[in-house]
């Protein structure tokens, strides 16, 4: 088990790709266990993918790319700021807007942290702000995509721990909006102090009505998506097949922004975002086959008990747990691992599977975004060519409220439920 | 030596070009696939029951295949934060060490895979019941098409006059492009 482990961990941090030293490492716990069993290696690989809920991931994917690349999504920008660009720190709050607005159309926080780097930082710093503020309201907002629904790891942690996808979609939908009404209030403290600059325009009905009417075709799909998954009307499969229809016909029909050649580079690339993706998810089946076999789960639960048996208590270890590792390995394939063993945790305690997944969920998307090497952070640094070290400065006031949103979120299961229980998608 | 570099990377895209072309035909029989499935259970109610099987193993072949497209542009995400700090020298080593432990793992998921395979035609599919063998054969051909594609990587970065500056990428589908779009 050494062996594994310290490969694992050796391999992971001198940069050899997730998905291969997860698969490497659980086929050498597998070889040690005997070559007769090696032909489990390509078994579990192909069971781990064969789930029908996993389809939503490339659709939406898809549906991402065709909104983004038509430009409709560029509405959802200028709705934004026509509601809250007027405000002091304006850019930065119609940040904060912006990533809740896209949220409902891409699943990925890294992927709006790319995004928002390449148009809105640069707009924020014409506007007067620091590079490095931009960057850290932009990396705070990032993680709000993965928590309102659609969400990837939502979808993941649905389809292998048998919950309810439609109860964890509406579970995110509070912290979601919290995130960003707390992220909102640290812009708005951080105001006066950093002499962050007004809007350039007022607050405008007529404005807000005019981008609403731009945007509303962008706006209208996260709804639909939404409420058919919500309503239990359609599967999130179906939803995100019918997202990618609609997508197709706003972009190419309505806005006419797409060509036969940007379909087949959009393609292209949700292919290779998939293959990426579903290597590691394939990857960490192989490895929790290999930890289930040798009964780890087990010995880490244990391990939790024996250290305390009060709830609050292995919630927090749980919560540290989920930061840490989150931090230095992808959360798709952290959460493969860790939920067969997290999850039967906190049925013990109690907890509802509802909200202990979007617990884990909100805990993995903030592990994104904390310093030295949070996925998010390093592409943020990346795009925008900004130290690491610098964004950190800016942005500790937004972790420690994501920090404060996350215990809310631990502790107080009304608070994540209470969607769920409106719609009658949890107890 | 930077010769046999070029000619590596330029026999890597040659077939890519394909496999790419094959992922995206997938993709789209994916997308035509999932919408006859809604069509039937909401507009015209018709007796097809084959859809969701098809469109799940259509799923896995267009994404197992696209893991040796990832290896071509270098996309599979890693941890690039030590990497990237490495001396030029010591990347490449490095960058040629991840594709031979990437090449053996393929390897040995090609090995194993075809036994799993030769299995699978023993057991059959839940709706059409035809041999899961048919399915299972995508785990192999994807392992056999990473491994090409790792060795031609470890050649291109063994002879190549740069070393790599990445042996990843930080997020999936962010690619270089993406990464230079700001200018200072």
């Amino acid at each position: 088990m050494f062996l594994v482990l310290g490969l694992f961990f050796g391999l992971l941090a001198i940069g050899l790709p997730v998905g291969f030293v997860i698969g490497v490492a659980g086929m050498i716990g597998i070889l040690q266990m005997g070559p007769r069993f090696m032909t489990m290696a390509p078994d579990r690989l192909f069971a781990g993918l064969d789930l029908f809920p996993f389809l939503a991931m490339p659709f939406f994917i898809l549906a991402g790319e065709i909104m983004n690349r038509s430009g409709i999504t560029m509405g959802l920008v200028k709705l934004a700021d026509a509601l809250v660009g007027w405000l002091r720190g304006g850019m930065a709050h119609s940040n904060m807007v912006a990533s809740v607005l896209f949220a409902g159309i891409t699943g990925s926080a890294t992927a709006d942290a790319a995004a928002f780097g390449n148009t809105l930082v640069p707009a924020m710093e014409k506007a007067g702000y620091t590079r490095r503020f931009a960057c850290a309201v932009t990396a705070a907002g990032s993680i709000i995509g993965p928590t309102i629904p659609p969400s990837t790891l939502a979808i993941i942690y649905g389809s292998i721990m048998g919950v309810s996808i439609a109860g964890l979609f509406a579970a995110g939908i509070l912290p979601g909006l919290l995130i960003c009404i707390i992220c909102m209030a640290v812009i708005a403290l951080l105001g006066r102090r950093l002499n962050l600059p007004k809007g350039e325009h007022g607050f405008d009905l007529c404005e807000v009505w005019l981008a609403l009417k731009e945007g509303i075709l962008a706006a209208i799909l996260p709804v639909f998506i939404l409420g058919s998954i919500l309503g239990g009307i359609a599967t999130p499969t179906e939803a995100a097949a019918i997202a990618v229809a609609y997508a197709l016909v706003v972009g190419g029909l309505v806005y006419r922004a797409l060509s036969w050649r940007d379909l087949y580079d959009m393609c292209v690339r949700t292919t290779r975002i998939t293959g990426v993706i579903f290597l590691i998810i394939a990857s960490a089946t192989i490895l929790g086959w290999w930890m289930t076999f040798n009964q780890i789960p087990q010995m880490i639960a244990a391990a939790f008990l024996a250290l305390s048996s009060d709830p609050n208590v292995i919630i927090g270890m749980i919560l540290v747990l989920l930061l840490l590792i989150g931090l230095f390995m992808d959360i798709n394939a952290t959460l493969i691992i860790l939920a067969p063993v997290l999850a039967p945790l906190t049925l013990t305690i109690g907890m509802d599977p509802v909200h202990a997944g979007i617990m884990i969920i909100l805990a993995l998307n903030i592990s994104l975004m904390t310093p030295p090497v949070g996925a998010c952070l390093f592409v943020l640094a990346s795009v925008c060519k900004e130290s690491v070290e610098s964004i950190t400065v800016a942005l500790w006031p937004f972790i420690l409220a994501e920090f404060m949103i996350l215990l809310l979120v631990a502790f107080w299961s009304d608070l994540t439920l209470f969607i769920p229980r409106l719609l009658g998608l949890a107890g | 030596m930077t010769g046999m570099a070029n000619r590596a990377k330029a026999l890597s895209h040659r077939i890519n070009w394909v496999v790419e072309r094959a992922c995206v035909l997938l993709l789209v029989l994916l997308v035509l696939d999932v919408w006859l499935g809604v069509l039937v259970r909401y507009v015209i109610p018709l007796p097809l029951t084959f859809t969701e099987e098809l469109a799940r193993y259509l799923m896995i072949w267009m994404a197992l295949l696209a893991v040796s497209s990832g290896i071509v542009y270098r996309e599979h995400i890693g941890v690039e934060f030590v990497f990237q700090r490495f001396p030029p020298e010591m990347r490449r080593w490095l960058a040629v060490a991840f594709d031979v432990i990437g090449f053996v793992f393929f390897a040995a998921l090609f090995w194993y895979g075809l036994e799993f395979v030769e299995r699978g035609f023993r057991r059959m599919t839940m709706i059409y019941e035809i041999p899961k063998g048919y399915a299972f054969i995508g785990v192999p051909l994807a392992a056999a098409m990473a491994c090409i594609q790792l060795l031609l990587t470890g050649i291109h970065d063994f002879f190549a006059e740069e070393p790599p500056e990445t042996a990843g990428a930080a997020i999936a589908g962010l690619d270089a492009e993406t990464l230079e779009g700001r200018e200072d």
